[in-house]
């Protein structure tokens, strides 16, 4: 079987294009495996996992453990939202548990950049980076290709538009990494204030305008908007965000060609897309819900085979 | 005491002995002879090596010793002591201690904590009172005692409070000195807006911060004739106001972070927090017009910005983590190894330049003068650990590593400091 050229996954930065094709490939094997009547491989029966949420999450959640799981791995939980822990001592701290606990493999979501970075260099056991603050978000972006890749065949050639918060988006970062290794175009859209001064130098095109930013892409990724990640104020309104940068049916009817439309969750619906576009038969949002459970087990799988049992 | 240093070359630019090679006795501080060669009494303690240099003893604008309130990091012992082996024999030190030295008590504290030391400790005094940006310090106070420089260290001072002290100190002298940065552009900024910010994820510290506050501060300057002084630019912009303004004859003078000299943003995409640095590591054209600024004049001093910090500052997410790093013992070795200027041009800025911003009186290299000076070699190995860095902390982007470049002596107020 394939290695994956990395000891961690705690960006898609490090990743080669063969490490992102090695985990579609086994993400194809494990989506059969989760559409089958027993659900399960025994694979992780002797692996321990723990899944650290400094944040809140839902979905992200649920997908690894249900991951986890249909591994057959021995899953524990810790869930702490940062506003009710003093800053800073909680990593380390838990840090310190997990040692001792003898877990082999940590999946993180943390609200600050470089935390899961900061957990490798002082755990062994294997971390995976379930979205760092405003930095990366690694099985997000390959759920998303992976996506892109199931419903149009291939990713590379394709035209993929980054629309929304682009500047708190670990999603978007994530995603031009992986998009760009796969061999798509990548374009950025959104208010010039969401949008990083300098984000050309990654080689994506900028735009400013949802129209033109949709006639020219294949597929358009609708980023939820971050208040939560907003410490000043960088557009009025809502409502005047949706005006300029929404998706409707009328715009997305309007079109001379039928785009794809994704959005990572969970949907401000009425902000980034109406109800009717994500229903329609052009999103395939639930697609990516489904195909993270699989890529999930798919990175999970692969970094388990690196450690080492009797 | 007697010392003897030999077969060393003179870089002291004031020295009628510049660029020869002699020996130099030394007793109880001061020079008594200067000749080719002189041959050594038994009590004389001999200082030799292979191409040895001495020079006008070198000087630091800005380190922060943690003392009073935060000894556990640094205080002025291990910080004087770990300036001493990085070949500095005057340190200037922030104001941002606890309780702030924004008054003459505080200052003879410091000065008796170090009265015996070899290097010379010189306060920089806080411009406004507790550092609150309020109201004025006792500027005169302490320049009374000797202070020379005031500054609220890396804190906000207003428009009006900045304009009102570079007035004040024209009744008596001495330099406001000011880090440019404007907070409502700046916020919570960490990282340069660029390659690190785009990169990491990290909050973005735009060089317009610096320039827009260098513009401000360069019009208070223009309109109150006063002397000012700008710690650690890091930008291109800011280095051509900066050489417009001194073309224009204002009496402005800068400094520029060692850091800022050696790194770049690219070190920051580890999220490694020995490179969370005030003002952020820039791109690699801004460090280009930084050195060129060095050259030219511009810039008139390098500053270590020495900022101890201790593991709860450092072991943790960068985000919470501290600004800042240690530099003193590592330098001169670090800073030749990047050196784009002359060696005699490199060493006129740490030692002349700095002084005349600092208003350190020197005497050159001459019989019968007091010695202050430095003592090193620009090619001798060694290796820089835990167990030999003499700061308190640990904080150093160079722990670990073998340097190039040594210092063998310190002389300064009729002691003398050998470095292992």
């Amino acid at each position: 079987m394939e290695q994956l050229s990395v000891g961690h996954l705690t960006g898609i930065r490090d990743l080669t294009r063969e490490d992102i094709l090695t985990i579609f490939q086994t993400a194809d094997a494990f989506k059969q495996v989760i559409n089958r009547p027993i659900k399960k491989v025994p694979s992780l029966r002797d692996i321990t996992i723990a899944n650290l949420f400094f944040e809140n999450s839902t979905r992200t959640k649920l997908s690894f453990e249900l991951a986890e799981k249909r591994l057959s791995a021995d899953v524990v939980n810790f869930s702490a939202s940062g506003s009710s822990v003093k800053k800073g001592e909680t990593l380390i701290d838990t840090v310190n548990n997990i040692l001792s606990m003898k877990v082999d493999m940590v999946v993180m979501r943390h609200p600050n950049p470089g935390a899961a970075q900061f957990l490798t260099k002082k755990i062994k056991a294997k971390v995976i980076n379930a979205g760092d603050g405003t930095h990366e978000h690694p099985t997000q972006a390959l759920l998303d290709a992976y996506s892109i890749r199931e419903k149009l065949g291939e990713v590379a050639g394709k035209k993929v538009v980054i629309v929304g918060d682009i500047i708190h988006s670990r999603v978007a970062l994530s995603n031009i990494y992986a998009l760009q290794k796969l061999g798509a175009e990548v374009m950025v859209c959104g208010p010039t204030t969401l949008i990083p001064k300098y984000i050309g130098d990654l080689g994506v095109k900028v735009s400013h305008n949802l129209r033109e930013a949709l006639e020219w892409c294949d597929v358009a990724n609708m980023l939820r908007i971050q208040l939560e990640r907003q410490d000043i104020q960088f557009f009025p309104t809502l409502r005047e965000y949706s005006q300029l940068f929404g998706l409707n049916k009328t715009l997305l009817d309007s079109l001379d060609k039928e785009i794809v439309v994704m959005h990572p969750g969970p949907i401000n619906r009425g902000v980034e897309i109406t109800s009717d576009v994500a229903d329609s038969q052009q999103a395939i949002i639930l697609n990516q819900v489904e195909n993270g459970v699989a890529i999930r087990m798919a990175v999970i799988y692969l970094l388990a085979a690196q450690i080492e049992r009797n | 005491m007697k010392v003897l240093i030999k077969q060393v070359k003179i870089l002291d630019h004031i020295s009628d002995y510049y660029g020869q090679v002699k020996d130099i006795n030394v007793v109880d501080g001061k020079i008594t002879h200067i000749e080719d060669q002189i041959s050594a009494e038994d009590d004389t303690h001999i200082i030799q090596g292979e191409s040895l240099f001495i020079s006008s003893g070198w000087v630091d604008l800005r380190a922060d010793f943690c003392d009073p309130g935060f000894e556990h990091k640094e205080d002025i012992q291990s910080g004087l002591d770990a300036a001493a082996a990085g070949g500095f024999t005057h340190v200037h030190n922030v104001p941002s201690t606890f309780p702030v030295v924004d008054n003459k008590g505080h200052i003879q504290y410091l000065f008796q904590q170090a009265a015996s030391h070899v290097v010379h400790l010189h306060p920089i005094g806080a411009i406004t009172k507790e550092l609150k940006g309020e109201s004025l310090a006792e500027l005169y106070d302490m320049y009374s005692c000797g202070v020379r420089l005031f500054s609220d260290d890396q804190k906000a001072v207003n428009a009006g409070i900045a304009l009102r002290a570079m007035r004040y100190i024209q009744n008596f002298g001495g330099r406001i000195v000011i880090y440019p940065n404007d907070r409502s552009i700046s916020g919570e900024g960490m990282v340069n807006e660029g390659l690190a910010s785009t990169r990491t994820g990290l909050k973005a510290m735009p060089s317009i911060a610096e320039t827009i506050q260098i513009q401000r501060d360069l019009s208070l300057l223009a309109y109150t004739e006063s002397a000012l002084h700008f710690a650690g630019i890091s930008s291109a912009e800011s280095v051509d106001l900066i050489r417009k303004a001194k073309q224009m004859g204002h009496n402005v003078t800068c400094d520029v972070h060692i850091d800022n000299l050696l790194f770049k943003e690219e070190n920051l995409l580890d999220f490694d927090v020995n490179y969370k640095v005030k003002p952020p590591l820039r791109a690699e054209k801004d460090r280009d017009a930084l050195w060129e600024g060095l050259n030219d004049g511009t810039i008139d001093a390098i500053v270590s910005n020495h900022r101890p910090l201790d593991t709860e500052e450092t072991e943790l997410e960068f985000d919470h983590a501290g600004f800042g790093n240690i530099h003193l013992q590592t330098f001169f070795s670090t800073l030749i190894s990047e050196s784009r200027i002359e060696l005699a041009q490199l060493i006129a800025i740490l030692s002349h330049k700095t002084r005349a911003i600092a208003g350190i009186n020197y005497a050159p290299i001459a019989i019968g003068n007091a010695l202050d000076a430095t003592v090193f070699d620009t090619h001798s190995k060694w290796f820089f650990s835990p167990e030999n860095c003499l700061s308190k902390s640990r904080n150093s982007p160079f722990i670990n590593q073998e340097l190039t470049g040594k210092i063998h002596a310190v002389f300064n107020r009729g002691h003398f400091s050998i470095i292992p």
